[in-house]
């Protein structure tokens, strides 16, 4: 039998939990499972700031997760400059992020680019480290992700967030 | 009325933003728990397991998820190799 893994998101004041988030939808609330097309950006705002977990529910008999990747695949739309930040990287990681209330401004240590391809490497920490792992159920460090556009953005863009592991049995 | 999942106390547009605070939501049916404990044990009524099951997220994503974990456990091993 695998271990069972979810993809957990933040929300709120005081860190309300949405376990196995159906959609990673950026845009002008601070909410889970997000309605895009309800919740426009107003061209030239960011979105509000994703807080989301890998979450190992079960180990499943396996011994080991670790190796967390997590991109972006597809394009953030046309018209103007759009970039898409998060505190995901493979070298320099600044350990564990810590949970804040979700904003739509820029957040310390979130100034990196998301890849667009699949890392060579670890992007995302366990415990604060990119070699760390579990062993047990928990949870990785907080992947914080947000879009970022100027006043020239145009509406609907649609691209496919990528989150990856390794299991070892 | 429906009865809820064992351990749910409510579904999330039944409470405040306040109400909420600290409190674990299950994302596929908006059910609220106190604790994560609580989440883990239940009984979705959407899939008929828990959140610890793989047959759990194999009923949510047409049995995609297995696949992953076939994926996950290939790398896991390719790299124990290496």
């Amino acid at each position: 039998m695998a271990a069972t893994i979810e993809i957990d998101e933040a929300n709120g004041a005081g860190e309300t939990l949405t376990h196995n988030i159906t959609n990673t939808n950026m845009g002008s609330s601070d909410a889970a499972n997000l309605d895009a097309v309800a919740n426009p950006i107003v061209p030239g705002d960011r979105t509000y700031i994703k807080y989301q977990k890998f979450h190992v529910t079960n180990m499943g008999g396996s011994s080991k997760i670790d190796n967390l990747k997590v991109w972006r695949t597809g394009s953030l739309g046309t018209g103007g400059t759009h970039a898409h930040v998060t505190n995901a990287r493979t070298s320099s990681y600044g350990g564990a992020l810590t949970y804040a209330t979700p904003v739509n401004t820029a957040v310390t240590g979130v100034d990196q680019t998301m890849p667009t391809s699949e890392p060579g490497s670890a992007n995302l920490g366990i415990g604060g480290s990119l070699t760390g792992n579990l062993t047990a159920t928990g949870s990785s460090d907080y992947l914080g992700h947000q879009i970022t556009t100027d006043a020239s953005a145009t509406a609907g863009s649609t691209s496919t967030m990528n989150y990856q592991y390794d299991e070892t049995a | 009325m429906t009865e809820l999942p064992n351990k749910a106390i409510g579904y999330k547009q039944d409470f405040s933003v306040e109400e909420l605070v600290g409190k674990h939501i299950d994302g596929v049916t908006g059910l609220v728990f106190e604790t994560e404990e609580d989440y883990l044990n239940h009984v979705s009524p959407v899939t008929g397991a828990t959140p610890k099951d793989i047959e759990h997220q194999d009923a949510l994503t047409d049995g995609k998820f297995s696949k992953v974990s076939e994926a996950a456990l290939k790398r896991g091993e390719e790299r124990k190799e290496e």
